[in-house]
């Protein structure tokens, strides 16, 4: 009897381990050259690749060459953003990042050119976003509570949008660029209730948007060649639900906007729009009334609806689209969930081919590799 | 005697219901359907009312009286049940429901009353007559203490009567039955939820009539009439006493209901009940009743209103205390209250101190402070720097190493002095910034000796006020900040003062950043300043068994916010990572999830969020990837 309990008690901790085991395997794990706790971008086509190292340096290794992005204090951090358009790279440098810990710390923000390595410091502040082809770079300024733009190719051009949110001072807004005279970006109001502000330069009119109907939603936007996104998610407890509704940017107004997802539940979000023209990425929300709390990392296809759940992973905490490479880093370890996990070359690109030219990979040819 | 009165009178009003059931229907109600029961009553009553239209009695009754059947079954079945079983306490407790419009019936007006009247032995006439000459006709012979109910409940004696009310707050099961039992024979009873129920109506009010049109002027001068009522019963009843109102006889039926308001083994009666320390609720309390006292009773309606309306925490000082926003729910807080055990005797304000990690700090040096009078009580800004740089300054033993200095050029010694200073505004501390200026213009300007600067904000700071006149102020520019603080200018009597400049940033290492730094990480000088011991807590199950084996002990960490708080923070860069320091005091298991009662440090020290171990354990795993020494940065600290 005693020798059954405990063969089944084995069983059932080989049966949980591979189970938990397995759950993870699914996702090919980030490989590169590099340790994966200094990697700081990778082109899709793993030809230019920055790291880090703990003596303070940025280094961009490209073409079995190693070369210094710029030099700082020990243990700085850096972080790197780019965009579908890959022609520059925004580069954030945090000198104090292991003995200042603040939420609101402004970095130094540089642009460079896409897989070169001269920066030029743009401005102090944090959530660093390239749009309009990477012609306009924007980040916020927590001290100021400002957004601000510049223009990458003449940092003459420069605006600032002043937000009203005076509730919650960790607020970091959502700013998108459908046309080079129209932003539009989220704000909070008095009673902290979340909208969607459309402002345009030309005129320097602020309007309204979208508003939601209570402070315990958020918004996302997200922008692709043909849409705007914005999503509501339910936060804090709030079982509101969520809805991802999309815009057309020919006819770009509140009364065009098309419900494509709607759930009863309040997801995680973290919509990618950019990854794939034909999808939406978030983490949804999966837990059924009075269960174990489950999110996963899901698609929706924008043609027949259809949701494809990419993760089986429970606790995905965020998703991001790192050059055509879409990842999920949690648990100390960075998951390719969709797109190149070859990411180990380092040779040039042909000739002919400028790095802004190198073709993302689509899917199909990923499935033929495999 | 009352008792086999009350008997008499049920058993009448049964009696004349299975008359009126049995006439034309077999026993509706027990097997049929409430629909098919309501459809029987709009039928039966309206043939009744039907039969007597213009047959409405001249005058008041001279034979023996009672309620129609038909009507008596109209009233069983539209009324609330709680107020239907209140009844059954007998005939005059029914008069007096019936007269503050508690029981309800279809086809005739509120005003009138369906009767039968027995003219001789053998001639009943069934007639529709006023409610008030019912009821006064009723009073005439039986019931007298409702009319002196009347009186007391009469607009001009409202306020007293309230006052002179005994509500009693049950401490115990046996002692919550006892009150419960005693509710429900108070003649007054009926008169106490007639005022609930026009409050309740007046609330509904509000919310119609608003998005009114304007052409329904009927029905807005209704709605007003409800609003004015309410407003006069909320201006004569005091909140507790409107809420202890409000549970009586939402519950009238339900004693269980009531008595949990009380009794319960919740967070909030937990507190009442002196199980847990009053300060788990009082600061909430002081927030949401906009009190600085807060009474036992204020506790008890601060606790009903946190459970009517859970949102209310989201709200609470929104703009006087901000902090990461959207707040938990109360019944979140509530529930990480409970498994919790953090002391929390004060209050801070992480927003206003600029690194979070001196926070987290400040309220681990509160909690194992064996004394909350060693903290200054200065203001919240001022007071978490002031306790950390007494800490590390008395842990170092001199201020050679102190990083933040004011500088000066001697105009003695022609070299430039740096002083060691304290940022805000405890002015009673010798290495408070203020005070150091103050010795600095001393030196350099000549002023009066103990001259002191206060801090101000840029945005307060209003030279031409006649309080700016005169003085030195510290002005601190808050849209100019950086890790080195804000940019600072100097006032003395107006004059803008040059010549002296702030150095150094606040910067620390919270977990040991290196081997050779351990010694002085935040984490080892709070550890050695409070004797205490610290245990890296490697998973859940060590953490749930510290937190369980030391109920003085909680587990501090830092982790990655974007993992933490993935609802309120994005990763948009591979490996990026915002650290921040968070307290985990307690586990509560719910829906076979593990939540940890977790307060970041940017969150209200009050109101701690339910975080699962999934999240938490992400959060540390993404910083350790980051760390100088892949620390695992989850600490048991006992």
């Amino acid at each position: 009897m005693a020798l059954n309990k405990t063969r089944f008690l084995f069983i059932s901790i080989i049966a949980i381990t591979s189970f938990s085991l397995k759950a993870f395997d699914r996702l090919p794990i980030l490989l590169a050259k590099q340790a994966s706790n200094n990697l700081r971008f990778i082109s899709n086509d793993g030809k230019y690749t920055y790291y880090q190292r703990a003596s303070g340096s940025l280094l961009l290794s490209t073409n079995y060459k190693v070369s210094e992005v710029i030099k700082s204090s020990t243990g700085t951090q850096f972080e790197i953003i780019a965009s579908p358009a890959r022609k520059k790279l925004i580069l954030s440098q945090n000198e104090h990042f292991h003995h200042y810990f603040s939420l609101r710390q402004e970095l130094s923000l540089y642009s460079l050119n896409f897989g070169e390595t001269t920066p030029t410091l743009v401005g102090k502040g944090i959530n660093p976003k390239l749009h309009r082809e990477d012609s306009w770079m924007t980040y916020y300024s927590p001290s100021k509570r400002s957004l601000l733009f510049t223009n990458l190719q003449s940092s003459l051009l420069k605006f600032e949008i002043k937000l009203s949110n005076k509730i919650n001072p960790y607020f970091i807004p959502e700013v998108v660029m459908p046309d080079d005279d129209r932003v539009l970006y989220t704000d909070l109001n008095n009673e902290g209730i979340s909208a969607v502000i459309d402002f345009k330069r030309g005129t320097g009119k602020i309007i309204p948007f979208l508003k939601v109907n209570s402070a315990f939603q958020k918004l996302e936007l997200c922008l692709n060649e043909k849409s705007l996104f914005i999503a509501q998610f339910g936060i804090a407890g709030s079982a509101l639900g969520s809805s991802i509704t999309r815009y057309p940017l020919n006819n770009l107004i509140p009364q065009e906007g098309k419900v494509i997802y709607q759930s009863e539940r309040d997801d995680l979000g973290h919509m990618i729009c950019n990854f794939n023209q034909e999808k939406i990425y978030f983490i949804q929300n999966k837990t059924n009334k009075n269960d174990k709390e489950v999110f996963e990392v899901v698609a929706q296809n924008l043609l027949d609806k259809t949701i494809t759940t990419l993760s089986s992973v429970q606790f995905p905490t965020q998703i991001l689209n790192m050059d055509g490479t879409l990842l999920l880093q949690m648990n100390g370890k960075t998951f390719i969930l969709e797109g190149n996990n070859d990411l180990v070359k380092d040779s040039l690109p042909k000739k002919n081919e400028t790095p802004a030219a190198v073709p993302r990979k689509t899917e199909q040819e990923d499935d033929a590799k495999e | 005697m009352t008792k086999i009165n009350n008997a008499a009178f049920i058993f009448s009003l049964l009696l004349q219901l299975h008359t009126a059931f049995a006439e034309n229907f077999s026993a509706p109600g027990l097997i049929e359907s409430y629909e098919k029961l309501l459809g029987l009553d709009e039928l039966q009553s309206s043939k009744a009312v039907g039969l007597l239209t213009g047959k409405k009695s001249p005058g008041p009754p001279t034979g023996e009286m009672r309620l129609n059947s038909y009507f008596l079954r109209s009233i069983f079945i539209n009324s609330e049940t709680r107020y239907v079983s209140l009844a059954e306490q007998g005939e005059c407790t029914f008069l007096s429901l019936l007269e503050n419009g508690l029981l309800k019936w279809s086809n005739l007006p509120a005003n009138s009353v369906l009767i039968d009247e027995k003219k001789s032995e053998s001639e009943i006439i069934s007639s529709i007559i006023s409610l008030p000459v019912f009821l006064q006709t009723n009073y005439r012979t039986k019931c007298t203490s409702n009319r002196e109910q009347n009186e007391l409940f009469s607009e001009k004696n409202l306020t007293a009567t309230i006052k002179n009310l005994s509500l009693k707050i049950p401490r115990s099961e046996t002692e919550c039955h006892n009150i419960f039992a005693q509710w429900r024979a108070n003649n007054s009873l009926p008169h106490l939820c007639r005022l609930h129920e026009l409050i309740q109506n007046g609330q509904k009010a509000e919310k119609i009539i608003n998005g009114l049109d304007e052409k329904e002027m009927e029905k807005r001068r209704s709605l007003e009439k409800s609003i004015r009522e309410k407003n006069l019963i909320e201006n004569a009843v005091p909140l507790f006493e409107r809420s202890y109102i409000s549970n009586l006889c939402k519950n009238l039926n339900n004693e269980k209901e009531y008595c949990e308001t009380y009794i319960g083994q919740d967070t909030w009666n937990k507190v009442i009940n002196g199980e847990l320390p009053s300060y788990t609720m009082s600061f909430l309390c002081q927030d949401i009743l906009k009190k600085s006292e807060i009474t036992n009773k204020d506790f008890i309606l601060c606790a009903a209103k946190m459970k009517n309306t859970p949102k209310l925490c989201h709200a609470i000082n929104l703009k006087e205390r901000t902090t990461l926003f959207p707040r938990p729910n109360c019944q979140e807080v509530a529930l990480a209250l409970n498994s919790g055990h953090l002391k929390t005797d004060y209050r801070d304000c992480p927003s206003s101190i600029d690194t979070e990690g001196i926070t987290n700090i400040f309220r681990l040096q509160r909690h194992f402070a064996p004394d909350s009078a060693l903290f200054p009580n200065n203001d919240c800004h001022s007071d978490p720097y002031f306790s950390y740089a007494k800490m590390v300054i008395d842990f170092a033993g001199d201020t050679d190493n102190w990083p933040l200095k004011i500088c000066y050029t001697d105009p003695v010694l022609r070299k430039e002095k740096c002083v060691a200073y304290i940022p805000g505004n405890n002015l009673k501390e010798k290495m408070a910034e203020g005070v150091v200026v103050g010795k600095i213009l001393e030196r350099l300007r000549g002023v009066p000796d103990k001259t002191t600067c206060k801090i101000i904000d840029v945005n307060d700071f209003k030279p031409s006020l006649l309080q700016y006149q005169t003085g030195c102020f510290i002005v601190r520019d808050t849209n100019n900040c950086a890790t080195d603080g804000c940019e600072r200018k100097i006032y003395y009597d107006k004059n803008l003062i040059s010549g002296i400049s702030f150095r150094g940033a606040f910067f620390y290492e919270y977990f040991a950043n290196s081997y050779i730094s351990e010694k002085f990480s935040s984490q080892n000088i709070l550890a050695e300043t409070y004797r205490l011991q610290n245990k890296v807590l490697k998973n859940l199950t060590e953490l749930n068994f510290f937190l369980e084996q030391n109920k003085k002990g909680v587990a501090h960490a830092v982790g990655c916010v974007e993992d933490l708080l993935p609802q309120y923070f994005s990763r948009s860069a591979l490996n990026q990572c915002r650290p921040i320091p968070f307290i985990i005091d307690g586990v509560v298991k719910k829906n076979n999830n593990n939540f940890l009662s977790v307060r970041s440090s940017v969150d209200d020290l009050h109101l701690p969020r339910l975080i699962s171990w999934g999240f938490v354990f992400s959060a540390l795993s993404n910083y350790r990837e980051l760390h100088p020494l892949q620390k695992w940065t989850l600490y048991g600290l006992k």
